[in-house]
């Protein structure tokens, strides 16, 4: 069942250096209790497009498209519906907790007031959900933790507070931007084991928007590439990275280190770099970086298609599938 | 053996009543990389730090080419400061951005007396082409050039006056992974070209699996295990080592979906106030009482010489395997 619909989405900026095309007609969909990875590198367009379905943009932001949640066009609702929709079913979780929380209240309070805004649970109900809530998380001792503040919590236990407060509603989407990247390793492997848990436990999908491949084969269903705003590539994760068809795509895969796939070579670099653009060209934006690219990738824009593997990609000339290797 | 470019024995190193670097020894030989990895709070960057002396240290002692800096006055330190320099994670907050690249290539040389005007000139030309930037960028500001560019320039000026031992801190963390990888493949075929000792601190695991032939790795201001790198990475041998190395996703969806995790519970300690005995017992699945008392030594263990700091470990390089 298809939960969020992405239809067409487009965002502009004005800017003092003049216009810039943020999200370019970018296309998904996510069904109920997936995990979908939302992949791409710095200016990609994947944390404005995360912001966008909820029109959560800044005032110089325009957008087009129609984003559909469960049947309801959210693109078409007004401020205060989609102030229901956002923490009640939709919610969100963002890389750095400490800016997030508010300085001056115990963790407890903060996961009240969402329990009181959405749920009209007050007094002793709201705080035993909100010890519940942390123990859901893996928050050690929840109820003492809720009369802490959030400067006496670890980064980690910090993120743990911030998932609480999301899915305090039992969201039916997560939409999760970076939400490991300023934590170590060892941490990060918790957060996403209480990502994984929550999907099955309350039933919610999860946008998760990440640069991180490693967290990609960790722990999502699907992947969509983004590259300059477009959606270029939507598969599978085991696909997308045994059967990679952008070549985008693939120099991403060849970038990161892994001694599985490099032995002893260097690292395979993708030269130039990602265009900032005003307008959306008649023409693959990935054109001037690729080995592939001819006369037709110049002058005309690829759609997402299906190709060779199966998947839909967008590129006039995809990457063939690779032969299975034959066992030695 | 021959001298280590950079040997450090016992450092300390206290913020306060913060024990950021505990006593901790190691040295990197002519020509090696060392990669020195750890998380948050680790100590690992305070370590490269008192390395090229940008702090001070509070005792041990720290030798570049034999000649222990560690309690050297700024005024000593500046004549031997050509001999070793530094990389950070964020070029743009390293780079003086009123300054064009080449005035900031050519920096060290100046400030080192080393070479004529044109000399210099050639040298800034030749540099910025080692490290794969056009001439023209010599006459352009920082502010004009992508991450990937800046942390180019920085790998120019710092190799510019020829250091023995170039200290890379995070040097791709702030980067995107395509530019990542162009810049780790930079420092690598700079290091084999121009020979330098290279002390490579940083929290990936992948990238000092591409590029150290050691690994030291840290955990709240001590080393827990040195091993060469394809040691470490097929048999760690300490408890911690075996969690960061298990916690690390790798970028193979089957590969990493059945693998064994190893997931530690709490937080690293406060580095005021670091655990008694062994400082990794308060997250180890196997701790034992002599854990919580003892302070286990880093020794040599195994066959190949790996050095681990654990008491469950033999001197056969045996112990537990978590997961």
């Amino acid at each position: 069942m298809t939960l969020l619909r992405v239809d067409e989405l487009t965002v502009r900026f004005r800017t003092e250096d003049g216009p810039v095309l943020a999200v370019d007609a970018a296309s998904f969909d996510v069904a109920a209790e997936e995990v979908l990875a939302l992949v791409g590198e710095s200016g990609c367009g994947k944390s404005v497009t995360a912001l966008a379905l909820t029109r959560l943009l800044p005032r110089n932001a325009t957008v087009a498209g129609t984003v559909t949640f469960d049947g309801t066009t959210l693109s078409a609702l007004p401020e205060s519906a989609l102030r229901e929709v956002r923490g009640r079913d939709v919610a969100y979780v963002f890389q750095e907790p400490m800016t997030s929380l508010n300085p001056v209240l115990t963790v407890g309070r903060q996961i009240g007031e969402v329990l009181r805004q959405h749920q009209k649970l007050h007094g002793a109900a709201a705080r035993r959900r909100a010890i519940e809530l942390l123990d859901l998380v893996g928050i050690p001792l929840p109820a003492r933790r809720i009369g802490e503040y959030p400067h006496q919590l670890s980064g980690g236990m910090r993120q743990r507070v911030m998932i609480a407060m999301a899915v305090a509603c039992r969201p039916r989407l997560l939409v999760a931007d970076e939400p490991t990247t300023a934590l170590d390793v060892t941490i990060q492997a918790g957060i996403l084991d209480v990502l994984r848990d929550l999907r099955t436990e309350i039933g919610m999908a999860v946008l998760l928007i990440t640069h991180d491949l490693g967290v990609v084969a960790d722990i999502a269903d699907r992947v969509v590439v983004m590259y300059a705003g477009r959606t270029i590539e939507t598969a599978g994760a085991p696909a997308l990275f045994a059967r990679p068809s952008h070549p985008y795509t693939r120099g991403l895969l060849d970038a990161v280190p892994n001694p599985a796939r490099h032995a002893d070579g260097g690292l395979r670099e993708i030269p130039g770099r990602v265009p900032v653009l005003a307008d959306s060209p008649d023409a693959c934006t990935f054109a001037d970086r690729c080995g592939r690219a001819d006369e037709t990738c110049r002058r005309h824009r690829p759609d997402l298609s299906p190709g060779p593997a199966g998947h839909p990609v967008r590129c006039w000339h995809p990457l063939p599938v690779p032969e299975p290797a034959v066992p030695a | 053996m021959t001298r280590p470019v950079l040997e450090v024995v016992d450092l300390v190193k206290h913020f306060g009543a913060v024990r950021a670097v505990d006593g901790v020894s190691l040295a990197v030989a002519p020509g090696e990389v060392l990669g020195l990895v750890g998380e948050s709070g680790s100590g690992k960057t305070t370590l490269g730090r008192c390395a090229t002396r940008l702090v001070a240290v509070t005792s041990g002692h720290v030798r570049i080419n034999g000649t222990d800096i560690a309690k050297l006055s700024r005024r000593q330190l500046r004549p031997l400061r050509r001999h070793f320099n530094m990389v950070f994670q964020d070029p743009s907050s390293s780079l003086n951005p009123r300054m064009t690249v080449a005035d900031i290539v050519s920096e060290p040389l100046r400030l080192h007396r080393i070479g004529t005007g044109a000399s210099r000139r050639s040298r800034v030309n030749h540099l910025l082409d080692q490290v794969g930037l056009p001439a023209g960028v010599g006459r352009r500001y920082p502010h004009e050039l992508s991450g990937g560019q800046r942390q180019r320039v920085s790998l120019a000026r710092a190799l510019s006056a020829g250091p023995a031992l170039l200290v890379a801190d995070e040097p791709t963390s702030a980067l995107d992974v395509s530019v990542q990888a162009s810049v780790l493949n930079l420092i690598g075929r700079l290091q084999s070209d121009l020979g330098f000792a290279c002390l490579f601190v940083t929290h990936d695991l992948a990238s000092v699996e591409f590029l150290a032939q050691r690994v030291a790795v840290m955990y709240l201001g001590v080393l827990v295990e040195v091993a060469a790198r394809r040691e470490l990475f097929a048999t760690p041998r300490h408890p911690y080592t075996q969690a960061l190395l298990s916690a690390a996703p790798i970028p193979d969806p089957p590969a990493q979906r059945t693998r064994r995790r190893i997931v530690l519970t709490g937080d690293i300690p406060s580095p005021v106030d670091p655990p008694a005995g062994c400082r990794f017992h308060t997250r180890c699945p196997v701790a034992v009482d002599e854990c919580r008392v003892v302070v286990p030594p880093l020794r040599p263990v195994g066959p190949a010489g790996a050095l681990v700091a654990c008491h469950l470990v033999a001197d056969d390089g045996t112990g537990p395997r978590l997961g």
